[in-house]
């Protein structure tokens, strides 16, 4: 069985308030790429980070800013990432939470398609299974979706993991994934 | 014409469509004989009348299909509008879905041609939960016949046809790569690749590509 890897990872945090204005200031000082656009900013260092503007209207002790973390290539650096942008901006943390997950897999056999899904053998986890779109005519993989994330399986052989939580669900996604595949050969 | 002496008032009259006459039933006059009938607008009206299933009619007189699959789709139409927003591709959509799953499929290309949409709205239509599945043995047929082929060069490249696609290829490319690969070796010069690429709604690029990768499998 073909281990998946990881390729991307996008993170939400919430961190203490922080004005943009602030931000530029920052990172002019430190030769940090920034471009600052009406209601966000885009840092651009090791990582790349996208700082909304806090919600004026919530109370004080609510008021948040909310930050997505980009390009991350690997779970042990996420607490890099976070730990950069708090020092850099001088804000405590509020929340931390893993959006996205994309991984893939690469499988060194040939996947029949049309078989896999005329055969409907994706159906066999029914309580994960959500959806199966497919059209050879405009896209040559086919995406089918479970409950914990959505696998785009193509001729190839290459499998991309896209939407999954965590590195579990990556995991059980993959063994979901082996299977229909396995059941081919 | 009208006679002067018929004492006939011409009450009863009857138009003779056949020969274009108007004539009276009571003393048999002809009372005219320059009748026009406009059958177009007749035609036109019984269209218009029947709303969503003379547009799914129109569509399947421009794809060369028989009217017989209109009452088909048009519940499959009805189905589909209770449960999404009406779109105007949608029943474009609809009529290309329900072909493909009564065994006679046609391409997006060709759908997107004939109603003028393009595949990424039609395509955009697709359920979720849908899978079209376009097999290029299907379509062979007509793409060959629209060529002017023989039967027997139709069987010959039915047979070299590849049955499964592990390629990830559009069918349209697969069938036209094959045409081509069967017609440069038995009959050159007959048909260029921009013709073929023509006729099956693909391009030379993508036909070029395919034979690079499938060289041995289509005897090149």
């Amino acid at each position: 069985m073909n281990f998946p890897v990881v390729s991307h990872i996008k993170v939400s945090l919430k961190t203490s308030p922080i004005t943009l204005d602030n931000v530029c200031n920052i990172t002019k000082e430190r030769n940090i790429k920034c471009k600052n656009y009406n209601n966000f900013a885009v840092v651009k260092a090791k990582f790349t980070y996208i700082i909304f503007k806090s919600n004026i209207k919530a109370k004080k002790r609510k008021r948040n800013n909310h930050v997505n973390i980009v390009k991350i290539y690997s779970i042990e650096n996420i607490r890099e990432a976070v730990n950069y942008f708090l020092e850099l901006f001088h804000c405590e943390e509020r929340g931390l939470t893993i959006d996205n997950i994309s991984a893939t897999i690469s499988n060194y056999f040939k996947l029949n398609l049309d078989e896999i899904i005329l055969k409907e053998k994706y159906k066999y986890f029914i309580e994960d299974f959500l959806a199966l779109k497919y059209n050879n005519q405009v896209f040559p993989g086919a995406s089918i979706k479970f409950s914990i994330g959505t696998a785009v399986l193509f001729h190839s052989g290459k499998i991309n993991l896209v939407g999954c939580k965590s590195l579990n669900a990556v995991k059980w996604l993959t063994k979901i994934v082996h299977a229909i595949t396995s059941m081919n050969l | 014409m009208a006679n002067k002496d018929c004492s006939c008032n011409h009450f009863n009259e009857l138009i003779d469509e056949t020969r274009g006459d108007i004539v009276c039933t009571d003393c048999g006059l002809v009372l005219s004989d320059k009748v026009f009938i406009n059958y177009n607008k007749v035609e036109e009206e019984k269209i218009h009348n029947t709303g969503n299933e003379g547009e799914i009619n129109e569509l399947l007189e421009r794809l060369n299909l028989p009217l017989c699959f209109s009452s088909a789709i048009l519940k499959t139409y009805e189905k589909v509008i209770l449960e999404k927003k009406t779109k105007k591709e949608l029943l474009s959509y609809t009529i290309y879905k329900s072909l493909n799953d009564e065994g006679f499929p046609i391409s997006l290309n060709e759908m997107s041609a004939v109603s003028g949409f393009t595949n990424k709205k039609l395509y955009s239509m697709q359920e979720n939960n849908k899978a079209i599945i376009l097999k290029p043995l299907q379509l062979l047929n007509k793409h060959c016949k629209t060529l002017g082929l023989q039967n027997d060069d139709i069987k010959c490249i039915s047979v070299i046809l590849p049955t499964s696609n592990l390629t990830g290829h559009n069918p349209l490319t697969v069938i036209g790569s094959t045409i081509y690969a069967y017609l440069k070796k038995h009959k050159p010069n007959q048909y260029s690749m921009k013709k073929i690429a023509k006729v099956v709604n693909t391009s030379c690029i993508s036909i070029q590509r395919y034979l690079k990768q499938n060289e041995l499998s289509l005897g090149v």
